[in-house]
């Protein structure tokens, strides 16, 4: 249905420039669809290259409502042009940065977790583990939220074999640090399992919540620490001024987020209770995605829908956000290029 | 003015008498020098303990905070790493100067004395005080605790603070390069090839860090959580079931052809020299001896080996003036299997001349158990340990073997790599050190006691001891069956604690005590204590 000749799309704007891969948008003539278009270089060194088909040979294996797949893909001159569907909200991170700068309203939360814990339920029933949940690489329609972004997955099964766990190193995953969890920053024998993606979940769910990413501007080790510790408390609503005044999040942070804006805020008891199942240090007793589905969080999407929270916003909101902001954006990419060559985000 | 004295821990009980009288000495000699002046604090170390270098192993928190460690203290306390070299360099206990905040914690305990001069100090004062988690930085990387020790210096694991990703410095200093033949030279070829080198089979270099000033070079290695020596060292037959010793295999073939095509021959391989990544992936390591081949070499003709000899080929052990360099790694492969899957090296030797000598005598004969065990493997190995080079396997027929390609029957569970001081995980030895570092002082609280609570434990105990004792005779006086006898260790620990005690009391009495079923659990404290510091009297000590 989608055409493999490069003269049926027309590029519309572009969202990311980078040295391997640029993302584009552009609308597909035949049907008039609005699609996303990655298009990567081919000519690179032999490793960066096996796993970018890898990648796209994985995505390509799921077929799940809640996860942006590759819908097309073809190679044209030495470029190859992967397919994506479009999702006019952008990810969540842009949202957040843009729309709602002190963090999403409770019952949108309860919206998008719905839907990811529903993807996490299919990639985990495939033995996958996707391994960088974070608001950023969720991303939002009228309808649904996805997740994208498979730069970071593992799977179970090697060579025919399943094992237990997983056993790997954070080297060069600097950008996911303060998502991750700590079984995976411990890099010792007792491995991880793909809990360490509901742990992930928690860390977004109060970045949602509170605008803006937990540990932010804390030294690594720190976080590191405090995630050992496991005392962590992240949601920030009027009850947390009461109890974390002398804390040390708090003050990193109160520059953003006024006071004022905290005590207008509160989360429901059932939320507080759902963030701290996800941030379960132990990842024997952590819920497991198809339980956590039955949280009495959830029940709030029942009569709402996420076309309803974002209704004030324009729906091409992405584009003219990102064409806006697209000093600032290049700069990032310049900067991270190294890591974030693939993972294209939007 | 209050004088401390920073003494050896109980461990060495034994220097307590001589550390005391030298420290007494250098206390005088500071009061001329001192530049502070009259509220002066010193500190004083006496590293007698450092010559039990055992102890560094496995306590590495024993490396005791030296001078130029607390008096450069940089903003955040964050210490840039030093290394404890006493040993050689220093024999004479060392003089160090507090910074403020310990000096103000010292105050604390001592300005409601009174009695501001020097004074005898009695042993019985001496507060002890754990060792510090001091974190330590070398360039980005945060050190951990020491995980080997090799003549050429220390590794000690390390984190990335930019990733966290957890890392093995290898720490060589260079006069003890000096001390090793071609050591400097070693080095540098190492890094040159590692810096090559680039395979999943082959311990990635990541980074290399100079200290001029310490004459010091650090190698950054990604981190291998354990070794295949360890491994079989800690089952008690000293062997890996077959199937195990197969994969590990299949992954050192793949190395070595990695190895081969990039001209490096490696030279010393055996277990080890084989090291596992967390997911079990064998990583070879330690390119010491390695030699790269001229790009230009018309063969694989080598002229110096300089590998362990239990795994060096007959024309090496028989001083061939040169031999082919790649038929050498098969032949330690070949015996690094069989090392690994029996237990045994086919060639032995009561010194490494008879070794040598038997190695060189002439074509190895596999013995009938091995054929036993599994025909296939013994032909492997055979095929393996040709004396004759040009007969040995290449890693082509290697890989065309049948065991080579067979799969093993699965027999049971595989050898675990073995816990590291009671950790079966292995997790991260630079945790505590971030922990000392992020939350301070609070942890450490509990650190001071003196050598009078240490006395008062050690009486309790042995009374605890003594009248279990006592139940236990009479319960063995009714059975008759079998004797007591004290486990070995904590009878060393009694032996330990009544030395010590009997020191200090002037009492020989406590020599008999029969402390034995706690001993071990005091000793564990007593080696903990690094740092003494002796004050006259302390608020909450209770009295004698």
């Amino acid at each position: 249905m989608f055409s493999s000749n490069i003269n049926h799309y027309n590029f519309l704007a572009q969202f990311k420039d980078g040295q391997f891969g640029s993302v584009y948008k552009a609308n597909f003539r035949n049907s008039n669809r609005n699609v996303v278009i990655e298009k990567i270089l081919l000519d690179q060194k032999m490793e960066k290259f096996d796993f970018i088909c890898k990648q796209v040979l994985n995505i390509r294996q799921f077929k799940h409502r809640n996860i942006n797949t590759i819908i097309h893909c073809f190679i044209h001159k030495e470029y190859a042009y992967l397919i994506f569907p479009y999702m006019c909200f952008g990810n969540c991170q842009i949202l957040l940065q843009n729309v709602f700068t002190t963090g999403f309203p409770e019952t949108l939360i309860a919206l998008i977790v719905k839907d990811i814990l529903s993807a996490l339920i299919y990639i985990h029933s495939h033995n996958f583990v996707h391994g960088a949940i974070r608001a950023k690489i969720i991303l939002l329609n009228s309808l649904k939220a996805s997740i994208s972004n498979f730069g970071d997955y593992q799977t179970f099964i090697n060579h025919g074999r399943k094992s237990r766990f997983l056993y790997g190193s954070t080297k060069g995953r600097k950008q996911q640090l303060n998502w991750t969890a700590p079984e995976v920053l411990h890099q010792s024998l007792c491995g991880y399992s793909e809990k360490i993606d509901i742990y992930s979940l928690g860390i977004t769910c109060c970045e949602m919540a509170n605008g803006f990413q937990p540990f932010k501007g804390t030294e690594l080790t720190y976080m590191y620490i405090e995630k050992i510790r496991g005392n962590l408390h992240f949601l920030m609503d009027k009850n947390s001024i009461m109890e974390e005044q002398g804390s040390t999040l708090f003050h990193c942070h109160n520059r953003k987020i006024s006071r004022d804006l905290l005590v207008k805020k509160t989360f429901s008891d059932d939320f507080y209770q759902f963030v701290e199942l996800c941030l379960t240090k132990s990842p024997v007793s952590r819920w497991t995605a198809s339980k956590l589905v039955t949280h009495s969080f959830l029940k709030q999407c029942r009569n709402t829908s996420i076309s309803e929270n974002l209704k004030d916003i324009s729906c091409d909101f992405a584009t003219s956000k990102i064409n806006k902001d697209k000093s600032v954006r290049t700069n990032d990419v310049t900067t991270n290029r190294s890591c974030d060559d693939i993972e294209w985000s939007f | 003015m209050t004088v401390t004295t920073m003494e050896a821990p109980v461990k060495a009980a034994h220097h307590h008498v001589v550390g005391g009288g030298g420290g007494a000495q250098q206390q005088e000699a500071l009061g001329e020098e001192d530049p502070i002046g009259d509220e002066m604090t010193v500190l004083l170390t006496n590293k007698n303990f450092h010559f039990d270098t055992a102890s560094e192993l496995d306590e590495p928190f024993v490396e005791l905070k030296e001078g130029h460690e607390v008096d450069i203290q940089p903003a955040g306390g964050v210490e840039f790493y030093t290394e404890d070299e006493l040993l050689e360099e220093q024999p004479h206990p060392q003089v160090t100067w507090l910074n403020d905040d310990e000096i103000e914690t010292l105050d604390r305990v001592t300005l409601d004395m009174g009695n501001m001069f020097f004074n005898r100090v009695d042993s019985q004062d001496i507060i002890y005080q754990q060792k510090k988690k001091n974190i330590k930085m070398v360039g980005k990387y945060i050190m951990g605790d020491v995980l080997g020790e090799g003549s050429y210096g220390k590794v000690k694991e390390a984190i990335n603070s930019e990733d966290l990703c957890r890392l093995a410095v290898k720490i060589l200093t260079k006069r003890k390069l000096r001390r090793i033949p071609n050591g400097e030279q070693n080095v540098t070829r190492e890094i040159h090839l590692l810096k090559q080198l680039k395979h999943p089979n082959v311990v990635e270099l990541m980074d290399v860090l100079y200290n001029d000033e310490k004459q010091k070079m650090y190698l950054v290695m990604e981190y291998c959580v354990g070794g295949l020596q360890e491994m079989v060292d800690y089952q008690p037959d000293k062997r890996m079931p077959l199937f195990q010793a197969h994969g590990y295999f299949h992954q050192l073939v793949d190395g070595l052809e990695y190895l081969h095509s990039c001209r490096v021959i490696h030279k010393d391989i055996k277990p080890g020299n084989l090291l596992l990544s967390l997911d079990q992936t064998l990583k070879i390591s330690d390119f010491g001896v390695a030699e790269q081949l001229d790009l230009f070499a018309p063969d694989d003709t080598c002229t110096t080996g300089q590998g362990s000899p239990a795994f060096q080929p007959p024309e090496i052990a028989n001083g061939h003036e040169t031999f082919a360099g790649f038929k050498v790694d098969i032949w330690s492969s070949g015996v690094t299997l069989y090392n690994l899957a029996t237990g045994q090296y086919p060639f032995e030797g009561d010194n490494i001349y008879r070794l040598l000598e038997n190695i060189g005598r002439g074509q190895w004969e596999a013995p009938d158990w091995l054929y036993e065990l599994d025909p296939d493997f013994a032909r492997l190995i055979l095929g393996m340990l040709q004396a004759d080079p040009s007969q040995r396997l290449s890693l082509q027929e290697i890989r065309h073997d049948t065991w080579f390609m067979s799969a093993p029957l699965v027999t049971g569970p595989p050898i675990p790599i073995p816990p590291l001081k009671g950790d079966k995980y292995r997790s991260s030895t630079v945790v505590p050190y971030l922990e000392a570092y992020h939350y301070g002082d609070q942890d450490q609280e509990d650190v001071y006691f003196t050598e009078h609570d240490v006395n008062q434990e050690l009486a309790r105990q042995a009374q605890a001891a003594a009248s279990e004792i006592r139940s236990k005779q009479s319960a063995a006086a009714q059975a008759a069956c079998h004797t007591y006898e004290p486990p070995s260790t904590s009878a060393a620990a009694a032996a330990a604690g009544a030395s010590f005690s009997g020191h200090s009391l002037g009492n020989g009495s406590m020599e008999e005590a029969p402390v034995k079923k706690k001993g071990s659990a005091l000793k564990r404290r007593a080696k903990k204590l690094t740092s003494c510091i002796s004050v006259r009297k302390l608020s909450h000590c209770r009295t004698s």
